[in-house]
């Protein structure tokens, strides 16, 4: 055997077992010597949305949670946490009105006179699986009130019910409880388990960061070009190619891309929204859906934790009437919400499910669910909260 | 050669093995995680 002659040429000797472990011991000291050397592979998005000291965002720009606790100053304020997708933010607005829950904050602030410092839990593409995960780390930092923005699109999807693993690759401890063996056994695998506990503080072992575009170009190299140039827009460079993987099932079934662009020049927004109508249509609200499944564990570690919570459905464009699958699918999902919101589990929960239109009319869509200006809705959202909080009270 | 020395090569070359693997994971993580 050449390899162990080699070993043997250069231990000297036969192999002994504490010559093993002087190895590995080198083995373990460069390891941590070579992370020491790598770029720090966790930075926020630091002043894109909101820059504040009250305020923490607490999902690090490549979905890691945050580990650390937070202090805020002073001690008469309430905290607010807030778990979101997209739907909150705003990029086409100027920087201090881009976040709607600094805006829904602020007015909380005025409507109920005390200050309010906000964690935030907002990613882009956020899925349900991933609220319930967040929920169990923001609930263990005890607020005094959440929000839960419910995008129609992602509740009850059945395609890439995750957004991506690097939440649980970050925290698969907070699946490790009698309530969650099932998913922690099932969902998440002993590399999570071991980038939890070892890569927090060895960063050669931290999970890989961004591979947003790896995923897009490898499923084509791999499965070939998508058959037609607008499906290929699906996974093309300015669409969703964090969504690789939904991206590639939708661009391998949907026809909705496959007839003529109406208005193209004139709407660039046509493929975006036939995109988010494709996922709406498909919702899958039956009773044993991963999304309905979901839901009741998220009402019943709410109704366990008795503080008190805001559920509202994101507010959907008036052009989804024109498309009369994707608009059948949203009656599905508002139905299913509104079921559930009969069966919750206890009355620290309250429902928004329907957005009273003088406030819908203040909103600008430039997608199905995207918004360009968020009119009254912050407004809105800090008085159902201070409802939610008198009712508590 | 001083068996401590071989030894330290040895781990040495451990560790580069796991960057390797570092860096392998980067590339096809893509292609494990589909997520579906």
């Amino acid at each position: 055997m050449k390899l162990e002659t080699t070993i043997e040429r250069l231990l000297s000797g036969p192999v002994s077992w504490w010559a093993l472990i002087r190895v590995l011991a080198w083995g373990l000291i460069v390891t941590v010597v070579i992370g020491q050397m790598l770029p720090e592979p966790v930075y926020r998005d630091s002043k894109d949305l909101f820059d504040r000291s009250d305020s923490v965002r607490m999902l690090l720009n490549n979905d890691q949670l945050l580990h650390e606790s937070i202090k805020f100053e002073g001690d008469k304020q309430m905290r607010l946490a807030w778990i979101g997708g997209s739907s909150v933010t705003n990029m086409f607005a100027k920087p201090g009105d881009r976040f709607l829950p600094i805006k829904t904050a602020d007015r909380l602030a005025e409507i109920r006179n005390v200050e309010v410092n906000g964690y935030y839990y907002t990613q882009q593409a956020q899925r349900f699986i991933d609220v319930y995960t967040l929920l169990l780390d923001a609930l263990q930092r005890s607020p005094d009130v959440i929000v839960i923005t419910l995008n129609p699109f992602w509740i009850y999807s059945n395609h890439a019910i995750f957004r991506s693993l690097t939440v649980i690759e970050n925290r698969s401890d907070l699946w490790f409880s009698i309530a969650d063996w099932p998913l922690w056994l099932s969902v998440t695998s002993p590399s999570s388990h071991f980038l939890t506990h070892v890569g927090g503080s060895v960063p050669l072992f931290m999970p890989p960061g961004k591979f947003r575009r790896g995923v897009t170009t490898g499923q084509n190299w791999l499965f070939g070009k998508p058959s037609s140039q607008a499906k290929a827009e699906i996974t093309g460079e300015n669409f969703y190619n964090f969504d690789g993987p939904l991206a590639f099932w939708l661009n391998q079934t949907t026809t909705r891309f496959d007839g003529p662009r109406p208005n193209e020049e004139h709407d660039p927004m046509w493929g975006r929204r036939q995109f988010q109508a494709d996922i709406l249509e498909r919702a899958n609200t039956s009773a044993n859906s991963f999304g309905a499944v979901t839901f009741r564990k998220i009402d019943k570690l709410l109704a366990n934790s008795g503080v008190p919570v805001l559920f509202y459905i994101a507010p959907l464009s008036p052009l989804i009437e024109e498309d009369i699958p994707a608009a059948r699918g949203y009656e599905r999902v508002v139905k299913a919400v509104v079921a559930q919101e009969k069966n919750k589990g206890a009355n620290n929960m309250r429902f928004v499910t329907e957005i009273p239109q003088p406030v819908l009319d203040t909103l600008h869509h430039y997608d199905l669910i995207h918004v360009s200006d968020y009119g009254d809705l912050g407004q809105y959202l800090a008085e159902q909260i201070d409802t939610l909080l008198r009712a508590q009270q | 050669m001083n068996p401590y020395v071989g030894e330290m090569i040895l781990g040495i070359f451990l560790a580069a093995t796991i960057l390797l693997v570092k860096v392998s994971i980067s590339f096809t993580a893509p292609f494990i995680y589909q997520g579906f």
